[in-house]
């Protein structure tokens, strides 16, 4: 569905419309590994180096011979000779006084970095896409509120300008200039010892024109603070993603455009200026998660949520907790009434002496009669009664139950 | 079951059943399920070609006939899909329509990687700094830049505005945002981002809400401010590191500035000229005023020269030294007491590049009684040339004091008496 890819109208000079559009070049759709990107710049930025060393001689011009133990001294090298003040100074180490550095540096440490060619090319095909996402390149800190479309093409005209005057109109028609007002807002002397080295003034990265044909742009534009030039042919990760973070603001020619295609190629058909080359391919095709998740087709296949988690139940006692104990054994909960209401009732009637008393002949003359029917051993009693008595207890001694029985109900 | 009965055809929807004999097996259930199955095609067929006839498909297939394809507008035409087998990475269309923004991918990146708006001021809260952000907080549902649909309540000059984006127009930066200005009355602005939000998501919709009462509140604070007289004055942060310059240049200023000189000159210069009349007795032509005599001379020279003429001079002549103050310059009644004379000096800074000479026999300082109550002169005095010159403070009283003066040192006091 190379139809799919939607269109990008050019704009001229003075940030109008034309009524051109250009297609979309699929790398503005490649997936952006920011990474691979960071890895990769990080290995480039080494490039660039000079090699430095310390001098070889440094520190070693000394004859000097340790003294060894028993002179109450250190055992470093010590400077031989005397008459001057150098003569039993330590030497050597890296510790002592002018002598030679821990490790000194060497020409011949690895100053540049192989990057494969595939990972160079996936990092700056994804900087090329991140440099399509508004939203990304508003984040990376460019202005970009006041521009008409990204990714910004303009015409071949703009090839063609040589005066920078020329070229900062061209920035203001198509609302750029205020990123580079930002550039100008941010420029100040470099903190360390990069001021005596030729690297005074610091300031942020403006946007970046890229051009298939250099008639005069890149003089016109080159002296305009924070603006980099490149050609389609030789893009540069440096520029594109600097500090190694992707989305910088692109402004393009529109045959550099075009160009993008035959460069990178489209997934249905491999790159033609670069060997056996094409785009790289995307993990996911839809990495929409969001939406993904919420789809019928793998919501129906989910189980239902746990909302509510099953905990450990603390187990409790039922000799102390009486709601566990009536579940347990529902009489339980009868004989706790009765009971309470017992104590309660002679609470009621106070405790005084002669309540009590009272209570206790109630409850001796109760157990007395009781017994008396029920035909337990008393002193009074004869044999005869007894047995008379037996046969009626146990009439009445069943009815004593029920009486009990009620009365405590 | 078969049955030889014929059932009478019942009344039927065409639309469903299409042709009437399918009904019909379908009740008899003749030939199984085949039969109705192509005749439904059939029927589904005959519907779609009653639809072509139809004049409303004529008419619409003739506009569309003069309707130029966007594939003319562009520069070179769209390739047409070739399918390249040769290469591994023959690979159709799926992958191609993979969008160019997802969400999820930019929020991936701003969250891993760098976004400028986000701010990590404390361990617990990130913030963001950009000026759409509904919560000022950093995270997935509030990040502006990693909702392709998001909608903001924002204030300008006590307006509130609303502010949506929409996925449609993620590419147009200029004309991202859509701007509406909200009802003045809280209640109607309310229902105004109702409207407008209806079917978006909640979290947006209620936040909006909740900014639109924050502000509002924000707005009538202001408006209760400006009445107020401090808002009248501009508040204005005083810079630690500017005051200190500041004040230290403008002591140098002053120091430079030689106000003290400026004064003297001035005043002499308006005596010379004679705007005090007669107020002042000593003679004025004596005073010379001539810098470049005195620069002439060494400093040493000019003391010696003095404390000579002290010594030749029988009477005591006072270095007078002319000093802003001129109360000790004015005239002081007679004491009383003809062997001290008593001249004024105040104790005061000389000024060393030209010291003023003045020469005078006798000076008659009168006295006025309040003006002078409580200052205290210091004066020197000594009874012969040979004599050491005594220095002592002289206290005036007030008038309605017992005596007018008041010598602080005991023995003149008796003299005196």
């Amino acid at each position: 569905m190379a139809a799919s890819r939607p269109l990008v109208t050019v704009y001229d000079e003075k940030g109008q419309s034309t009524g051109k559009s250009v297609v979309l070049p699929a790398v503005f759709r490649a997936p952006i590994r920011t990474d691979i990107v960071n890895f990769v710049h990080d290995q480039m930025r080494r490039n660039k180096r000079q090699a430095h060393a310390v001098s070889t001689k440094a520190g070693e011009q000394t004859s000097a011979e340790s003294w060894g133990t028993g002179r109450a001294v250190a055992r470093i090298p010590r400077v031989r000779g005397g008459g001057t003040h150098r003569s039993g100074q330590g030497a050597f180490g890296n510790m002592c006084r002018g002598g030679r550095m821990y490790a000194p540096l060497k020409v011949w440490r690895k100053w540049h970095r192989k990057i494969n060619l595939k990972q160079r090319r996936y990092a700056l095909v994804s900087a090329i896409a991140a440099s399509g996402v508004p939203s990304l390149v508003l984040a990376k800190g460019h202005s970009i509120e006041t521009v008409p479309e990204i990714p910004l093409v303009l015409t071949d005209k703009v090839q063609d300008i040589k005066k920078t005057k020329e070229a900062v109109a061209i920035l203001r028609k198509i609302g750029a200039w205020s990123d580079i007002l930002k550039v100008y807002a941010s420029k100040h002397t470099r903190a360390g010892k990069g001021k005596m080295r030729n690297r005074r003034t610091v300031m942020k990265r403006g946007p970046v024109i890229i051009y298939d044909k250099d008639n005069g742009v890149k003089k016109a534009f080159r002296n305009i603070p924070g603006v980099s030039l490149l050609s389609v042919e030789r893009l540069n990760l440096l520029r594109l993603a600097p500090g190694g973070h992707v989305g910088r603001f692109v402004v393009w020619t529109e045959s550099a455009f075009k160009k993008l295609d035959g460069l990178y190629g489209t997934w249905s058909k491999k790159s033609q200026q670069k060997a056996d080359f094409n785009l790289p391919q995307p993990i996911m095709t839809n990495s929409d998660l969001g939406r993904l998740l919420k789809a019928f087709e793998i919501q129906s296949v989910l189980r239902a949520p746990i909302k509510r988690q099953a905990r450990r139940k603390i187990k409790k006692n039922p000799l102390k907790n009486i709601s566990l104990m009536s579940r347990l054994n529902p009489y339980a909960a009868v004989q706790k009434r009765s009971t309470l209401l017992k104590q309660l009732k002679g609470r009621r009637t106070g405790t005084t002496a002669e309540s009590k008393v009272a209570a206790r002949k109630a409850r001796t003359h109760k157990s007395i009669r009781s017994n008396r029917l029920s035909g337990v051993n008393l002193v009074k009693k004869t044999s005869t009664e007894k047995v008379g008595t037996t046969t009626k207890t146990t009439t009445v001694a069943t009815k004593t139950k029920t009486t009990v029985a009620t009365k405590s109900s | 079951m078969t049955s030889n009965e014929k059932i009478p055809i019942p009344k039927m929807n065409r639309s469903r059943w299409g042709h009437p004999l399918v009904f019909i097996a379908s009740i008899i259930g003749l030939a199984g399920s085949s039969a109705v199955y192509y005749a439904q095609i059939r029927a589904r067929q005959k519907a779609r070609n009653t639809f072509l006839e139809q004049s409303f498909y004529k008419e619409a297939l003739e506009l569309t006939q003069g309707y130029k394809p966007i594939t003319e507008k562009l520069v070179e035409p769209i390739q047409p899909l070739q399918v390249d087998t040769t290469s591994k990475f023959n690979i159709l269309s799926p992958l191609g329509a993979q969008k160019m923004q997802h969400d999820d991918v930019i929020w991936s990146v701003l969250n891993g990687q760098f976004c400028s708006y986000k701010q990590q001021k404390s361990k617990t809260q990130i913030f963001c700094a950009n000026e759409y952000n509904l919560t000022g907080l950093c995270d997935r549902r509030s990040c502006p830049l990693a909702n392709s649909q998001y909608a903001t309540v924002r204030e300008e000059k006590g307006i509130l505005y609303l502010y949506m984006k929409v996925v449609e127009r993620s590419h147009y930066p200029k004309k991202q945002w859509e701007k509406v200005k909200l009802h003045e009355s809280y209640i109607r602005a309310l229902k105004q981002i109702n409207e407008h939000l209806i079917y978006w998501p909640r979290f947006v919709r209620h936040k909006c809400k909740q900014r639109l009462t924050k502000l509002t509140q924000y707005i009538i604070r202001t408006r209760r401010l400006m009445l107020k007289k401090t808002a009248k004055q501009e508040l204005v942060p005083i810079k630690k590191k500017a005051e200190r310059r500041e004040t230290r240049h403008e002591e140098k200023a002053f120091v430079a500035a030689n106000i003290d000189r400026a004064i003297e000159n001035e005043l002499l210069d308006r005596l010379k000229k004679g705007t005090y009349g007669d107020t002042y007795t000593f003679p004025v032509n004596a005073i010379s005023l001539d810098e470049e005599d005195d620069e002439s001379e060494s400093e040493d020279e000019k003391e010696e020269e003095e404390e000579g003429e002290n010594e030749q001079e029988s009477e005591e002549e006072v270095e007078y030294v002319e000093d802003f103050d001129e109360s000790d310059a004015e005239d002081m009644e007679d004491m009383g007491d003809d062997d001290i004379d008593e001249e004024l000096i105040k104790a005061l800074p000389l000024s060393k590049k030209r010291p003023l000479e003045i020469e005078y026999e006798s000076v008659e300082i009168p006295v006025r009684g309040a003006e002078r109550a409580g200052i205290i002169y210091c004066y020197a005095t000594r009874n012969s040339p040979d004599d050491e010159w005594h220095v002592d403070k002289l206290e005036f009283k007030a008038s309605n004091q017992p005596e007018r003066y008041l010598f602080y040192d005991r023995e003149l006091r008796r003299k005196s008496k």
